[in-house]
């Protein structure tokens, strides 16, 4: 009862005051045209890190980005992504749009997709239509295939 | 090279040369290679489709290399190899199979169970 009440509401707890502007610039101007040792390595997509679901890793829901993702766990849902990478131990299984897919495990499910690398020891089941296909040798694929114009 | 498969075993073997149209039922005991154009069915142990080539029908062999179209019922009993400017439409079926990054593969997949591994020679 020390401090006097000034006011009869309750109190609010106020958010953190925002900043008018996120430091974007160190992001944006990361890769200057002369190089930054870094190897000629290109930058992601929209410079985004790219997201690990790792082995004996379960998840189940909606995931979106403008990024890279790479699934060694198991991943079951809707997903629209820019670039999937599914490795050996991965799974996914459900509605996937996306750009680039890559597929070394095991996919089931429906998929959007432009480029589509499907690896030796690879599975893919269902509903597939893309622009590009490149299958290797060994890779099972299974269901109805589309090619779009 | 296609040509010179056929041309160095030339018992059993069908060579359909570019421009040439074919219209009926094959049977090949060796190997069919297809630089033309066929209309029907054809069944071979290899069949060699050349970018020229075109077959319309169903196609049965044990290994399809294939650099041109097929469309239509396509079983591949072996291995299915569709290069870079391969074109597959239709029903499929394949014990082992492999696309080139341009290859165009469309309709139904299955995966049938092979006879052992492929002996063709890529």
């Amino acid at each position: 009862m020390a401090t006097p009440i000034e006011n009869s509401q309750p109190p609010v707890i106020e958010p953190e005051p925002v900043a008018p502007e996120m430091p974007m610039a160190e992001i944006d101007s990361g890769y200057p045209a002369g190089g930054n040792g870094n190897g000629g390595i290109k930058p992601s997509v929209n410079n985004l890190k790219p997201s690990i679901i790792s082995e004996g890793f379960e998840f189940i829901g909606e995931i979106r980005s403008n990024g890279y993702l790479t699934i060694d766990g198991t991943v079951r849902g809707t997903l629209s992504l820019h670039s999937i990478q599914i490795g050996v131990t991965g799974v996914l299984d459900g509605n996937v749009t996306c750009d680039t897919m890559n597929v070394k495990g095991n996919f089931a499910g429906s998929l959007d997709c432009r480029d589509l690398t499907i690896g030796s020891r690879a599975v893919v089941d269902g509903k597939v239509s893309f622009k590009s296909i490149t299958i290797q040798r060994g890779g099972v694929v299974k269901g109805e295939l589309k090619k779009k114009p | 090279m296609e040509a010179v498969l056929a041309d160095s075993n030339q018992s059993g073997c069908l060579t359909v040369g570019e421009g040439v149209v074919l219209n009926g039922t094959f049977v090949v005991p060796d190997i069919a290679s297809v630089s033309g154009s066929i209309e029907g069915d054809i069944t071979a142990r290899e069949l060699i489709v050349a970018s020229s080539g075109v077959i319309k029908g169903k196609v049965t062999a044990e290994i399809i290399d294939l650099r041109g179209e097929i469309h239509d019922t396509l079983t591949a009993k072996k291995s299915l190899f569709i290069r870079s400017t391969g074109k597959a439409l239709g029903s499929v079926q394949y014990a082992e199979i492999e696309i080139e990054k341009g290859g165009d593969l469309q309709g139904s997949l299955q995966k049938i169970d092979g006879d052992g591994p492929a002996s063709g020679t890529y």
